[in-house]
């Protein structure tokens, strides 16, 4: 994602003069060398100090600049969250950030460089948008959605390409969420971010009551089409590269609450991460194909009995 | 500069008042940046009451001298009087700290001490990039410089020689729990802001033509005006006595301001 995304940059510096790109010492991981590189006057490298580059990116937006300010997800929303939180949210400033390696796509790198918690600490500072491109081909139109909107925005970015998703049925981009299947699914699986594809090669779509929710906008949340989409569910499976706590999974908890659905959450548990390849640690954590199918299967054979259900 | 030091007794009054009405804030840190302020935007901040977008900028990055920026955002007519009341009550412009939404003329929110040296790094560069002539002004209490963030600016600073950017340091010497050089020590202050590429300027801080001079100097870098300044100036239970930073005693403090209004009136 992060090619598509300082290509992105490149082109969305075209259409917007106030344009302008911080980073701190990542310019080479997070792609913004190539927005450096053409638009050199309109790049600031600030260094390794995160909580300034949240500040300098608020302060060029109270200048009248569009800033988009880069860092690796953990370090931007651990480190910096008070300014996140202070310096942009509560000024209501049209700043995005961009958290880059986030999930497990920090791979070999390990625990420090994993971002398994970064939604859940955003989804609770107010005026901020979260939002989660699950292929490369969001990167473009998602930043440039979350430019034009001029309000806090945080934009959530894997490390690694991610395979284009096929034409959905219902939903965009710009309403935060898409959507795939039966339009009275029994099952409902919702899904964040690039394993959107692992999501919709688990569901067998054909002839079964069965759908998959894209949410993009985790934050705020698509409270209507979530409501319409799993009002005949028995079931809702919330799928992210995330932990369990607080992230895409209590969102449709609260979102659902009350509605009598059994809720399941298929995210990162509630521990310290570890180094590997990226495919490996997506096994590891049972973030795959095939554990989504496994199940979504059990759900639709009815394997839902009574004790189960809320 | 004679009529200006005159008036920040009235000043000073009128910020006990909204302090002593609310019954909590931080009189001693109020009073011992107000003749900063009170200099800068009577007499410095160009385009401020217009609401020119090339406007100096004045940022009170050290949040909870607040009451002491209202009282000069009302004084230069950029604050509406009849909001200038009930701070720190629910339904109130006036809040405990600096909230640039909901207080006009406030130009960044502040109170999470250590974020508005960065902000006014952001605003310089943001105003140079585009041709601007406006000047950044930051100030800073000097307890709030145990932030590291602080120094994450000032490092910023002086690299992207931003000449159009002046961080003031209120150097009362007293934070919340005692004299900052036990709490932790600052000094050598300005060797500090020298190390890190600023040209420094040290002042009395209660000196109107110093503050005056100091505000207008332009250098080709960063410049940190160190402005000594006592806690509670100009009232003298409070003068110095670091128990002042915040509201010690409700009464004492209504009691005086009562006598002052009181005597104003006599007189």
């Amino acid at each position: 994602m992060r090619d598509a995304f300082g290509a992105a940059l490149v082109e969305l510096a075209e259409d917007v003069p106030d344009l302008v790109v911080l980073d701190g010492d990542n310019a080479t991981s997070t792609r913004t060398r190539l927005f450096a590189d053409r638009f050199g006057d309109s790049f600031f490298n600030v260094g390794i100090a995160e909580q300034n580059l949240v500040g300098v990116a608020a302060g060029l937006a109270l200048a009248g600049a569009r800033p988009v300010a880069c860092a690796f997800a953990s370090m931007l929303v651990n480190r910096a969250l008070d300014q996140i939180t202070h310096s942009v949210a509560h000024q209501d400033l049209g700043v995005v950030l961009v958290g880059h390696y986030a999930g497990l796509s920090g791979g070999r790198e390990g625990a420090c460089h994993h971002s398994t918690s970064d939604v859940a600490v955003l989804r609770a500072v107010p005026n901020l948008a979260v939002l989660v491109p699950a292929c490369d081909a969001d990167v473009l139109p998602l930043l440039r959605l979350a430019v034009d909107r001029g309000r806090p925005a945080y934009l959530r970015l894997s490390r690694n390409p991610s395979a284009a998703v096929p034409d959905h049925d219902r939903g965009s981009l710009a309403e935060g969420w898409r959507y795939w299947g039966a339009d009275d699914p029994e099952v409902l699986v919702v899904v964040t971010g690039p394993l959107l594809p692992s999501a919709l090669d688990a569901v067998p779509r054909a002839g079964e009551r069965v759908g998959v929710l894209n949410v993009v906008s985790v934050k705020p949340f698509p409270d209507t089409a979530f409501g319409e989409v799993s009002r005949s569910a028995r079931a809702v499976v919330a799928v992210e590269e995330h932990s369990t706590t607080g992230g895409l999974g209590s969102a449709v908890a609260e979102a659902a609450s009350g509605s009598g659905a059994t809720h399941l959450r298929i995210g990162v548990p509630d521990v310290f991460t570890v180094s590997g390849d990226h495919g490996e640690l997506l096994q590891l954590y049972g973030l795959t194909t095939e554990r989504i199918a496994s199940v979504v299967r059990s759900l639709t054979r009815g394997e839902l009995d009574d004790g189960h259900q809320h | 500069m004679s009529g200006l030091e005159d008036d920040i007794a009235e000043l000073r009054l009128r910020t006990l008042g909204l302090i002593a009405d609310a019954g909590s804030g931080h009189p001693g840190s109020s009073l011992s940046c107000l003749h900063i302020l009170a200099v800068a935007y009577r007499r410095v901040l160009r385009g401020v009451v217009e609401g020119d977008p090339d406007r100096d900028r004045f940022l009170l990055s050290k949040g909870h001298g607040a009451p002491a920026l209202y009282v000069l955002l009302e004084d230069v007519g950029v604050l509406p009087t009849e909001l200038a009341r009930d701070l720190r009550e629910i339904g109130s412009v006036l809040q405990g700290h600096p909230d640039r939404l909901r207080t006009p003329g406030v130009e960044a929110s502040s109170g999470s001490l250590g974020q508005g040296l960065s902000l006014g790094v952001g605003l310089g560069l943001g105003l140079r990039r585009r041709g601007s002539p406006a000047h950044v002004h930051v100030l800073l209490g000097d307890g709030e410089l145990q932030e590291g963030q602080v120094w994450e600016a000032a490092a910023a600073a002086s690299h992207f020689g931003l000449a159009n950017l002046t961080a003031v340091v209120d150097r009362n010497r007293h934070q919340h729990d005692g004299p900052t050089e036990s709490v932790l020590a600052l000094e050598p202050l300005a060797d500090r802001w020298r190390a890190f590429g600023w040209e420094v300027d040290e002042i009395d801080g209660h000196d109107v033509e110093e503050v005056h001079d100091a505000l207008l100097t332009r250098a080709d870098r960063p410049r940190a005006v160190i402005a000594h300044t006592a806690k509670g100036y100009g009232v003298p239970f409070m003068e110095g006595d670091s128990p002042w930073h915040s509201v010690e005693d409700v009464a004492l403090l209504r009691g005086y301001v009562r006598q002052l209004v009181g005597g104003a009136r006599g007189a």
